[in-house]
């Protein structure tokens, strides 16, 4: 199959809604579940395929444009389609609960973030790039203004605003690379991007690094991301943690190492990453809406990754991939079940949410808690100790004293948490979890586990991405059109 | 007098003061005003700046506009098209954000009756 198809059948999708929506919610809610099954399928059939992996369209690259599969993009594909997976899944229970909602509005705007998620991990133009970037900008907007209340409409205003100024930066940062090297091919940049005057070229990163940092939740662009997560639905902010957050990321260090820009912005990378963790832990701590700490969580976790993805090292960088699978299954894990409490509750606080009884969602919920915190035998704790393994091997121990200490108050309100779901004072309302949520939870917690006791199930497929990460010279030969 | 302007450096120096500034109102229209309309007009005028700058700077004196018709003899005699091609999705990509503010502007306006971007703060903890 070629890859050109992991936007083409969304976009169908999204266009088939209608249609979908006169044949009754049944079709159309499985339409979507069918879409992310197939995406799905099919990344897992690319698994072990010879890589990387090109499709191209019409005319040859570095002229045309072309689709690119390589050991790191194939990582962020498979968290991808698992993640839309599961939330189609639990959009199945959530209508059924709430009827009445506009079906149709959520999923042609789902399944296009999708593809603008792939496609901007997929592209090897810079310029497509810049479109799959308004793609998933344009569909989180609207998906987090689902709720038409004040409060999502504030979110999806609030969140095109940083969007515009985002998007701005990048296209003038791609109309300078444009002027002074005339391509908009990523390999042909990468190679050329060293005959840039230095002063221009800082520009350049300059820009890049405020387009992508901002929609990427890093530091000093990141005030807005509780509040969109405050406004929006828990599924919506699950696909915003694990899956736009990430892509963004991606997108940002794909950049990072393809420009060779590691020996010059490493520390400053690393100093705004720790920033972000260090900032966003401690707000974290007297956060009442359960939505605004995990958003702050998130923040967190993603100063971690970009602590250690900016290092160059390859044990660090597998150890933060590792991680970052991990916090996505964990978030994922978390806000769906949260969702569930939110549904019944009618309320974010987290006094209020934590009157609920319910045998199951505790034990998810603390499994999802103590991952992200790090603690064995589950897979946070594997990614957190490869990361700190990996800055030990490089004798960066400020970085390890650093994320330690940090780690102890993130510690805090996640044993706060998990202490209050385990109080039987006060347990009353009992809450019912349907048989959908009952399977995707379990498979969640599973994986969580098992990637904790068997880490070597899921090392394999980031040492792999780390080393297409670091050692891009495969990429840069498919994206030139060498030997094709 | 009129030469001074048939020439190319003049105009790519034309064309960058002129979008610098229209860029700058932009930026003061973000900065200032707390009208959402007014706001989203000010990303629309901050984007057309970009848009000039970058189609101006392809532009050289004596070149024609890259479409097939009887004033394009050769492929030498026309300005270089991919800048055209991108500003022009650009342009797309820029009035459907700007189509779906207005479109969520009104929204928070029939609910609240407010459009003051200073004054959304409901989202806190």
């Amino acid at each position: 199959m070629s890859l050109g198809y992991y936007f083409l059948l969304p976009v169908l999708f999204s266009f088939l809604t209608p249609y979908f929506k006169k044949l009754g919610s049944f079709t159309l809610r499985g339409s979507s579940i069918l879409l992310s099954l197939v995406l799905f399928l099919q990344t897992v059939a690319y698994v072990g395929v010879k890589l990387p992996q090109i499709s191209q369209f019409s005319i040859k690259p570095p002229l045309g444009i072309a689709f690119i599969l390589d050991g790191y993009s194939l990582l962020f594909l498979l968290i991808f389609t698992f993640s839309a997976l599961v939330v189609s899944f639990y959009m199945y229970w959530f209508f059924e609960e709430n009827s009445g909602r506009d079906e149709a509005r959520f999923y042609v705007f789902f399944n296009m973030l999708i593809a603008g998620s792939i496609g901007m991990i997929l592209s090897c133009d810079i310029f497509n790039l810049y479109i799959f970037f308004e793609i998933t900008g344009i569909c989180s907007y609207t998906l987090s203004a689902f709720n038409k209340d004040k409060l999502g409409l504030e979110s999806g205003i609030k969140y095109l605003i940083i969007g515009s100024i985002a998007s701005i930066f990048i296209v003038f940062a791609i109309m300078l690379i444009y002027l002074q090297i005339g391509t908009v091919n990523l390999g042909l940049i990468a190679q050329r991007f060293h005959l840039i005057d230095p002063k221009i070229s800082v520009l350049i990163v300059l820009m890049l690094f405020i387009g992508f940092g901002a929609k990427a939740e890093l530091f000093p662009m990141n005030f807005w991301a509780p509040d969109i997560y405050q406004g929006s639905i828990s599924s919506v902010n699950g696909l915003f943690s694990s899956v736009v957050a990430k892509a963004y990321l991606f997108v940002f260090f794909h950049l990072f190492y393809l420009f060779n820009l590691g020996s010059k912005y490493m520390l400053f990378v690393m100093v705004i990453g720790a920033i972000t963790f260090l900032v966003s832990e401690f707000t974290a701590l007297n956060q009442t809406n359960v939505k605004r700490l995990f958003a702050y969580s998130t923040l967190g976790q993603l100063g971690i990754l970009f602590m250690a993805l900016s290092t160059n090292s390859s044990q660090t960088v597998s150890g933060a991939l590792f991680h970052l699978t991990s916090h996505s299954i964990s978030k994922l894990l978390i806000f769906l079940a949260l969702g569930i409490l939110i549904h019944k509750f009618k309320s974010a606080k987290i006094d209020i949410l934590g009157n609920f009884k319910s045998g199951f969602l505790t034990i998810v919920l603390a499994i999802g808690f103590l991952s992200i915190l790090g603690i064995p035998p589950f897979s946070g704790f594997v990614g957190k100790i490869l990361i700190l393994k990996g800055f030990a091997l490089s004798q960066n121990y400020t970085a390890i004293a650093f994320i330690l200490l940090v780690s102890i108050v993130e510690a805090i309100y996640f044993f706060r948490l998990t202490a209050m779901m385990l109080d039987k004072k006060r347990a009353k309302v009992t809450v019912k979890v349907g048989s959908v949520n009952y399977i995707i939870l379990t498979l969640l917690a599973v994986l969580i586990i098992l990637f904790g006791v068997y880490p070597s199930l899921l090392t394999h497929y980031t040492d792999l991405a780390t080393n297409a990460l670091l050692h891009p010279t495969n990429y840069l030969n498919y994206a030139l059109g060498v030997g094709l | 007098m009129l030469d001074f302007f048939n020439n190319t450096q003049t105009i790519h120096m034309i064309i960058i003061i002129g979008s610098m500034a229209l860029f700058f109102i932009g930026f003061y229209g973000i900065a200032t005003q707390k009208n959402l309309v007014k706001v989203l007009v000010s990303f629309d005028i901050m984007e057309s700046a970009l848009f000039l700058f970058f189609i101006g700077l392809h532009y050289q004196v004596g070149l024609v506009a890259p479409i097939v018709d009887k004033n394009l003899k050769t492929f030498t005699s026309m300005v270089d098209p991919v800048p055209q091609a991108m500003i022009l999705t650009t342009i797309v990509i820029g009035l459907a954000v700007l189509a779906l503010g207005l479109s969520f502007g009104i929204e928070y306006y029939k609910l609240t009756g407010r459009n003051d971007i200073s004054k959304m703060n409901e989202l806190r903890d």
